[in-house]
């Protein structure tokens, strides 16, 4: 399997701060993995995305991607053809005065023909459901929809590693997961990565790994099912439950186990449904 | 008394080709001291209901009492009063911030309503300690707070002008679940202890079943339906007509339902709840 992004030794502080936000952090990511990254606020999980696509340089330690291209000031523009990015409020990240200018900018910036970007531009707002509002303007869209023309823009170049920085908290639950079940597939069929920082634990339960951070440093690295076993851990990193886990957990105080991994509620029903039965 | 809409319709960009009617005759009633969550997929007009609330935006059509407040297309509001009344807290309320002090920026609405500097100082340190701010926190920089912290000073520059309204647009979106479970039972304490009227807007739907006690769902510009607790439980398969889910509590309880062939009292708020109300029902298990 490809290693797609190498972390060894990162340390990264910010000049007015008297204590480093991450240190030495170290990890790597597979291509076609889908890692959350956890983390109460504060605990330097933003910081480590910014590093990742090189808005900001380590003071120490080095991040890989592709096995050989190191993200420094000199290779940025090549990392960023490869990582997209989306921030947690997208107002932050619009140029273009129309959403379909808005998503064709990268596309442009990495030199796709005119003729082919109209048909990325549609297909990619057509992934998070924003046909129609090719001419509008972003900042007139709500919370939502800015987010859902931020991850089209951030799809259109089709990175081999995609960073959500909290990038779907606006959205309403079912477009929430709709959005994530067009970037699963994405993950699927094209191996994207995806590297997912969110407090979404209903999102997280479903990846195939969480890392955590607390305090700047890796508190949790592991399958998600196995850090919500974890509760002393959990209260420290300010963590809660995902709903299908607090639900197993009443259900276990009541003597009634369901395995581990049933981690959706139809599921959960059906075992539920068999115990009684055999009782 | 409290808050009234009457037929209030509020169109964007009216008359060109981008018109787009985000409210369409709106007629609901909130009554003072009650929890209400305002909820809605994206997009369904739940932010442009509530700049109503505080006029920044006026109705195009009808109009909206607030107390002995008449907001209506013409501009003849005591808007400083209103706004002192109705505090509104916007979605990433802390990009507000910008005074060189956490006390300071808490002390900007005071002052701007009036008050001097000295109570303005006192009223910030109150109003700090009630939302649960440490002391030594006051005099840095809000920029050097976390996330969390820095939504909590942005709420207390609003409460600090002591509104009887407070509306919330997503407060907890973007904090951590510990941030997220403290500032909702903030939320629940400001309404409970204080009497101040909330109106929550917010897509977690597990947040509203467990602190609202009304509801007003919204759906495409229109009120899709509204009432107290008893009315959601009993409508909110409606929900799922829309882009809305279900609250887990009572989503869990449907397939229960569905599965066991049963039925079960859905008046729960939690899964703490629903486990009580699927016990009778089991024989495997036990207490």
């Amino acid at each position: 399997m490809n290693i797609k992004l190498q972390v060894k030794g990162l340390s990264f502080k910010y000049y007015s701060s008297e204590i480093n936000t991450l240190n030495d952090i170290n990890f790597c990511v597979n291509e076609g993995e889908w890692v959350c990254i956890l983390g109460e606020n504060g605990s330097g999980k933003s910081t480590l995305a910014k590093l990742i696509n090189g808005l900001y340089i380590a003071n120490s330690g080095e991040i890989i991607i592709n096995e050989n291209l190191v993200v420094n000031d000199d290779t940025i523009w090549e990392v960023r053809k490869d990582v997209g990015m989306v921030f947690q409020n997208p107002d932050n990240q619009f140029v273009g005065v129309t959403v379909e200018d808005d998503v064709a900018f990268g596309l442009e910036n990495i030199g796709i023909p005119y003729n082919d970007m109209h048909k990325i531009v549609r297909q990619s707002l057509k992934h998070v459901k924003m046909e129609g509002f090719e001419k509008s303007e972003p900042h007139k869209l709500s919370g939502g929809q800015k987010q859902r023309v931020a991850i089209a823009g951030a799809i259109a170049t089709n990175p081999s590693i995609l960073i959500l920085d909290e990038a779907t908290s606006m959205l309403d639950p079912i477009g929430r997961e709709e959005v994530l079940n067009t970037i699963r597939k994405l993950n699927k069929t094209n191996k994207m990565t995806v590297i997912s920082i969110t407090h979404d634990l209903d999102e997280a339960i479903n990846a195939n790994r969480v890392i955590v951070l607390h305090q700047g440093q890796i508190a949790f690295d592991g399958l998600p099912t196995d850090l919500f076993e974890e509760h002393t851990l959990l209260e420290l990193l300010a963590l809660d439950f995902p709903q299908i886990i607090k639900l197993k957990n009443l259900l276990k105080v009541r003597n009634i186990k369901i395995s581990k991994e049933v981690l959706e509620l139809e599921g959960l029903v059906e075992e539920l449904w068999e115990l009684n039965s055999k009782t | 008394m409290g808050i009234k809409f009457k037929n209030v319709s509020y169109t964007y960009q009216a008359n060109t080709p981008f018109e787009k009617k985000a409210l369409n005759d709106i007629t609901i009633e909130v009554t003072p001291g009650t929890f209400t969550a305002i909820i809605g997929h994206t997009g369904s007009g739940k932010s442009t209901l509530i700049q109503h609330l505080n006029a920044l935006l006026l109705p195009q059509e009808g109009n909206i009492e607030i107390d002995d407040f008449n907001i209506d297309n013409r501009k003849t509001l005591r808007l400083k009063q209103l706004r002192k009344k109705v505090g509104v807290v916007f979605q990433f309320p802390e990009q507000q911030l910008f005074e060189e002090t956490v006390l300071k920026d808490i002390m900007f609405g005071p002052i701007n309503f009036g008050l001097s500097k000295k109570d303005a100082m006192e009223v910030a340190e109150e109003t700090a300690s009630l939302i649960g701010l440490d002391k030594d926190i006051l005099n840095k920089s809000p920029f050097e707070l976390s996330g969390g912290q820095m939504r909590k000073v942005a709420i207390a520059g609003i409460l600090a002008s002591k509104p009887s309204i407070l509306v919330l647009d997503e407060p907890t979106a973007g904090l951590d679940p510990r941030g997220k479970k403290q500032l909702m039972e903030l939320i629940r304490k400001l309404n409970k202890e204080d009497g101040i009227t909330i109106i929550l807007v917010t897509h977690n739907m597990e947040d509203a079943l467990k602190y609202a006690d009304k509801f007003i769902v919204m759906h495409e510009g229109k009120v899709l339906f509204n009432g107290g607790y008893e009315i959601f439980i009993s409508e909110h398969e409606l929900l799922s007509k829309t882009n809305l889910s279900i609250p887990f509590p009572l989503s869990f309880l449907n397939r229960f339902e569905a599965k066991f062939n049963v039925e079960v009292n859905k008046n729960v708020r939690s899964l703490e709840d629903a486990i009580e109300k699927i016990t009778p029902h089991l024989r495997v298990g036990e207490l």
